[in-house]
């Protein structure tokens, strides 16, 4: 005790007394971590505890209740009515079952269509959940933001399209981009147009999102991507090569043929890959004279582009590069290329092949083997 | 005589606490680093719809490969594990490390494998390979197996895996390694997220030793009952939650672990593979990976995620225990002296000012300070030199703040996502916090002391073999 009182006096030297203070304060900070790491434990399972609770509550009102009728006109006023008020009270027992009713409500409405559907959209909406969805879109936080927009979209709430239009200029881009994909999804007639206002580039994850948006949404119109293929945005050219290849755009491949000068290696590589995807044949001449003007990654995806086209126009073409290559990428891409062929084009090639050309034969055996 | 002794004791009495408070210093800024990283990973996790991933024909493909040599015991459910991965676009290249059990006449028998042509074409010279596998059932399209001659290194083998992968991103795993189904589709995140390229991700790795596990699948994760996994796991959940993810908010990753790691391929090819002679082959590559940006001005992350998608075995006795730590110490020891035009070097940035000389100071020399310190300690004991009371508090100061770096380190598991089922777990993890500064801890730094030995003398230091006993007995190499 009285060693204690000498640190505490003062009396030990300052390094010490740092020291016994450090270890004080740890010995504190250790004990209240423990205790935050169990009571943290106990507050999850009470928290997991009343949303199982909820979660059988409210599906079994839907399941009894809701989900037996094939459409909202089949229910009468007097039992909607009280469906909706057990609902009512369920909804304002806690945030758990509110949050609870929403995030069901939500999964229904995305993965059952038809009368199910509307009944599940119009309980909903007389529910008043929507509501809580818009206070999303107006929190501060981006996260809430992104959540309260795809509660949005899947209810295919368009009464909220207007709140949604206000978030389009976000200052997060997460948030731009789930705005898109709402108003995608919610089929606004200007939905590209916004789109292809945004000036930040797109990560290919968020490209991915929205043309994942975009290829879901049943009846939506769908216009030419090409206009995409102008943008000084790159990241808006790739997405707009991605959607062009996925809708099989064939009217976008003289746009893409003029953008092909383009200074950016990597899109002139996606380019050369949508053209040879949309089999475009009209654009193997343009391909071939392009060819030794690009990198080796480029030059690799001419060839499999030529493959890929297949015309016959490109034989010679793709088997000279075969032959006198000696960059390894070169020589596979020509072998895959003319394996593309019909098999006769790669059994040719295959009988002009000297001893010298070990990896030239190697690759046609490899790219011939079915079990390859 | 006089004047050493003064110098020595205003070394070990003044320095040393200065250093021990940097050190202390440098985990506290980890610790918070690591939190805004994690906090920011799981708000991300709210946000992201994997089934856009999962559905998508856009996103880059993955070779998944894995090393495997005399796995005759795992490598069926092993590889039945990897071909059940969720990710639209992968392959699985199993390679055969020139085994002597029949772990290759298992696989041709499992999964219908025939010899084929595969042009196998070597960028990274590599042990020759004798033969390359397919499946002719269509279900086992995404397999390939290749046999090759013994490398005498896992690094080897994996070169072989990358010479013979088809995608531009490839995972090396090992074979004993248990996957969460969703790994690479997690794991690929950072890829395609981050605006920067990325060129290596890694993930929290778990000790599978006391969890249950059934046909390659894990069913409960549980700590570890055994003395040594027991600290391992502590040591892991330290070293992958705490300092990991804090190098990662700052790109300053060094390690990606060999049991996980997702690689850009182009540029582990440029940097020149594995190398197969280093001990630390996993931190030595990220390093060369590092340089290779870097010399060629090219922008670049090396990114981690907080969740656990790995569970492996480690080593439940003392024998290999002690032969993988030395191991572990030699290999960074060689890592950094390969790599010592880093230190300190601008040209290099965060790599080159702060985290090369981290692991130089924090890392490999606080071993040697430590034991410097005891034998100092003792010699004063001796002599009768030592004031016990400003010894008790010194000592109470370094145990009460690692204790508490590792109890915070438990939390932030529990922030990122709760392994543990049972709160008597945690609190198993808890009481291991509190005892192994003076249980485990000297073990770790004794075979520390070997590893620097063994480089310093240029002993010659095997890979060797180590019984793993969770599942079933069998012989492996160690990873």
């Amino acid at each position: 005790m009285n060693q204690l009182n000498a640190v505490v006096n003062h009396n030990y030297p300052e390094i010490i007394r740092f020291a016994a203070f450090v270890a004080i304060i740890s010995a504190i900070l250790t004990f209240c971590t423990i205790a935050v790491i169990f009571v943290n434990r106990v507050i999850k399972k009470r928290r997991q505890k009343i949303q199982k609770m909820a979660d059988e509550a409210i599906l079994e009102t839907l399941g009894e209740r809701i989900f037996i009728y094939d459409s909202v006109s089949d229910i009468s006023e007097k039992e909607l009515s009280k469906t909706l008020s057990i609902l009512d009270v369920l909804k304002n027992k806690n945030k758990i079952f509110r949050k609870s009713m929403i995030r069901l409500l939500v999964y229904f409405q995305t993965n059952l269509t038809g009368s199910v559907g509307r009944i599940v959209n119009a309980t909903y909406s007389r529910l008043k959940l929507r509501q809580f969805s818009l206070k999303k879109l107006q929190s501060p936080l981006w996260f809430l933001k992104t959540q309260g927009l795809t509660e949005v979209q899947r209810m295919k709430d368009v009464m909220s399209l207007l709140e949604v239009y206000k978030l389009v200029n976000d200052k997060n881009q997460d948030v731009r981009v789930a705005s898109y994909i709402a108003l995608v999804r919610l089929r606004a007639r200007d939905c590209f147009e916004v789109m292809s206002k945004e000036r930040e580039e797109l990560s290919e994850w968020q490209q991915m999102m929205l043309v994942e948006g975009i290829f879901n949404t049943i009846g939506l119109t769908i216009p030419s991507f090409k206009t995409f293929l102008r943008s000084e945005n790159r990241s808006l050219v790739l997405l707009g090569i991605k959607l062009i290849v996925d809708y099989r755009q064939l009217d976008a491949i003289q746009e893409l043929l003029a953008v092909i000068n383009a200074q950016d290696d990597f899109i002139r590589l996606r380019i050369i890959e949508a053209l040879g995807a949309l089999n475009a044949e009209e654009a193997e001449s343009s391909l071939r004279n392009r060819y030794q003007l690009e990198p080796v990654k480029n030059k690799a995806a001419i060839l499999i582009s030529l493959g890929l086209i297949a015309s016959g126009n490109s034989v010679d073409f793709i088997r000279q590069k075969f032959m006198e290559a000696e960059d390894f990428l070169i020589i596979k891409s020509a072998a895959a290329a003319i394996t593309s062929h019909p098999p006769v084009v790669a059994y040719e090639v295959k009988n002009e092949l000297q001893e010298e050309h070990a990896v030239q034969k190697g690759l046609i055996n490899h790219f011939t083997e079915a079990l390859n | 005589m006089d004047t050493l002794s003064i110098w020595i004791s205003l070394i070990f009495e003044q320095a040393i606490f200065y250093y021990s408070v940097l050190i202390m210093f440098s985990y506290l800024t980890l610790v918070i680093l690591s939190v805004i990283e994690i906090r920011k990973y799981n708000l991300r996790c709210w946000y992201i719809n994997h089934s856009a991933l999962l559905n998508s024909q856009h996103v880059p493909g993955i070779s998944v490969i894995a090393p495997a040599f005399n796995e005759s015991g795992t490598v069926i459910n092993g590889v039945h594990t990897l071909l059940s991965l969720n990710y639209p676009k992968y392959e699985v290249i199993i390679v055969n490390d020139g085994s002597t059990d029949d772990t290759l006449q298992k696989l041709i028998d499992e999964y219908e494998l025939a010899e084929s042509s595969y042009y196998y074409h070597e960028e990274i010279k590599t042990q020759p390979v004798k033969g390359i596998y397919k499946s002719k059932n269509p279900v086992y399209s995404k397999l390939i197996v290749i046999d090759k001659h013994n490398g005498k290194s896992k690094a080897d083998a994996s070169n072989a895996g990358i010479n013979a992968s088809s995608y531009p991103l490839f995972l090396c795993t090992d074979m004993d390694c248990i996957l969460h189904k969703d790994t690479l589709i997690k794991m690929v995140r950072p890829f395609v997220e981050e605006k920067t390229r990325v060129i290596a991700t890694g993930s929290v790795i778990r000790i599978s030793n006391s969890c249950e596990v059934e046909n390659g699948y894990l069913k409960k994760v549980k700590v570890p009952n055994k003395f040594l996994p027991l600290f391992q796991e502590l040591e892991y959940i330290r070293a992958f939650l705490l300092g990991r993810m804090a190098w990662s908010k700052i790109n300053g990753l060094m390690l990606v672990s060999g049991g996980i790691g997702l690689f850009d391929k182009e540029v582990v090819l440029s940097a020149g593979g594995y190398d197969h002679k280093s001990f630390g082959e996993d931190m030595e590559l990220i390093g060369r990976m590092r340089v290779w940006m870097e010399d060629h001005k090219e922008k670049y992350l090396v990114t981690y995620i907080p969740e656990s998608l790995c569970w492996t075995e480690v080593p439940s006795s003392l024998r290999i225990f002690a032969r993988q730590r030395t191991r572990w110490t030699k290999g960074l020891a060689q890592t950094l002296w390969i790599h010592r035009k880093v230190f300190f070097n601008p040209k290099y940035k965060v790599f080159g000012l702060l985290t090369f000389p981290y692991w130089v100071f924090f890392e490999w020399l606080a071993p040697l300070i430590e034991a410097g310190g005891i034998i100092f300690y003792i010699y004063l004991a001796i002599t009768g030199q030592i004031t016990w009371i400003y010894a008790l508090i010194l000592l109470a100061f370094v145990y009460s703040f690692s204790v508490m770096i590792t109890i915070m380190a438990i939390l932030w598991d529990e922030v990122a996502g709760m392994k543990y089922e049972k709160k008597r777990e945690v609190f198993k993890l808890c009481l291991a916090a509190i005892v192994e500064p003076f249980v485990y801890h000297p073990l770790v730094l004794f075979f520390s002391l070997r590893g620097n030995f063994y480089f310093f003398s240029n002993r010659k230091l095997n890979w060797g073999e180590m019984t793993r006993i969770g599942f079933k007995k069998k012989k492996v190499a160690i990873d």
